[in-house]
């Protein structure tokens, strides 16, 4: 569903005349020409495209893009695979050699909770602190990959170390914006501690969490089958925390975004495409996307919109939505 | 056998409560009064 979602996003993104899309489903291309005519085909070992775009299963991101690289193409990858975000950095002599930019992590999560920590970040004078937590999944697939990933153990950056964690522990409640509230949320082989601390290498504590189910916490140590998730999953949010300093001081920034995880990724994806300009050569994460303002607007032209607690003011103000 | 019945009783009282005890969430930053509004202005500077 991210990629389809994705398609759509680019049709309305200036600069982008054609979409070729390579899909083991022959039907969602008929979809999307029946949407937009010829500006969608299928892609073929021939075309000559400017920017691939991967929304492949796990495993599938870093071949495809050293490919596209040679090829003399720029890469967004939409991957919350560690293994894959690994692959991907290694990746950066080749992009630089080419030329060419390998824009990766770019989803719900990591993605967009990478450009709020930025956001966030570039308001503080030192960055001590920063939690991420995240609920929902873009599709079938990507639920799946969620499940997979909570059930695996990762790690977290504490005091100048990274320390191991048990799957499922830690567990603590998020709260994001209505109509979610709060949920409980967990470790998991998470790709965001590995992301964040290289571009805050200040902070302490980093650390990124997945919301449970309520049947998980019951049956977590029962095997079940579990049902076929809803084709484009409901809605989901990514919220970040970022503690540190600004003149000395003690400041935190709360930021968060609501809506289907897929409409997230796809959202982001188009609008680092149509900032293109900024680009530059090399692998990188959207830890380093500087102009968040500039990104933050097109989302929201997008109809993805980041939100942050409201204060006392704002309900005097009546500026609570 | 009433034995064996008081101890089952027992480890199922104590299933039923753990199982609750999981359901809950434990600590977490808890919610400001009022809500979530959207970035603008000054926010997005």
């Amino acid at each position: 569903m991210v990629a389809l979602r994705t398609a759509r996003e680019l049709m309305g993104t200036d600069g982008v005349d054609t979409v070729v899309i390579q899909s083991a489903r022959d039907d969602r291309i008929g979809l999307m020409r029946s949407l937009f005519g010829d500006r969608v085909g299928p892609w073929r070992p021939t075309d000559v495209t400017e920017v691939v775009v991967l929304c492949g299963t796990p495993g599938s991101a870093p071949e495809a893009a050293a490919d596209a690289l040679n090829r003399g193409a720029d890469v967004v990858a939409v991957t919350d695979d560690v293994a894959d975000i690994e692959a991907l950095r290694a990746l950066d002599e080749v992009a630089r050699s080419m030329g060419r930019t390998l824009l990766f992590g770019v989803g719900a999560s990591p993605g967009m909770s990478c450009v709020l920590v930025r956001h966030a970040a570039n308001a503080l004078d030192e960055v001590l602190e920063i939690e991420v937590a995240m609920v929902g999944g873009g599709g079938p697939n990507c639920v799946r990959q969620r499940q997979r990933i909570l059930a695996t153990a990762g790690m977290e950056w504490r005091d100048g170390e990274w320390v191991n964690y048990p799957a499922g522990s830690g567990r603590q409640q998020a709260w994001f914006p209505e109509p979610i509230g709060p949920r409980d949320v967990t470790r998991g082989s998470v790709v965001e501690p590995l992301l964040l601390h290289d571009a805050y290498p200040t902070a302490r504590r980093i650390t990124s969490k997945l919301a449970v189910e309520p049947a998980t916490r019951i049956l977590g140590l029962i095997p079940r089958r579990r049902g076929t998730p809803s084709p484009e999953g409901g809605p989901g949010s990514v919220r970040v925390e970022v503690y540190g300093t600004v003149d000395g001081e003690p400041s935190s920034f709360v930021y968060a975004v609501l809506d289907r995880p897929a409409v997230i990724a796809a959202a982001l994806v188009a609008s680092v495409i149509a900032h293109r300009k900024r680009w530059v050569p090399g692998a990188m994460d959207l830890s380093s996307w500087d102009d968040t303002v500039g990104l933050l607007n097109e989302l929201a032209r997008r109809g993805v919109k980041a939100a942050t607690p409201a204060t006392p003011d704002d309900i005097d103000g009546l500026n609570v939505s | 056998m009433a034995a064996i019945r008081r101890a089952m009783m027992a480890l199922g009282l104590a299933g039923l409560v753990g199982a609750i005890l999981r359901v809950r969430g434990t600590g977490g930053t808890p919610p400001r009064t009022g809500g979530w509004r959207e970035l603008t202005g000054e926010d997005l500077r």
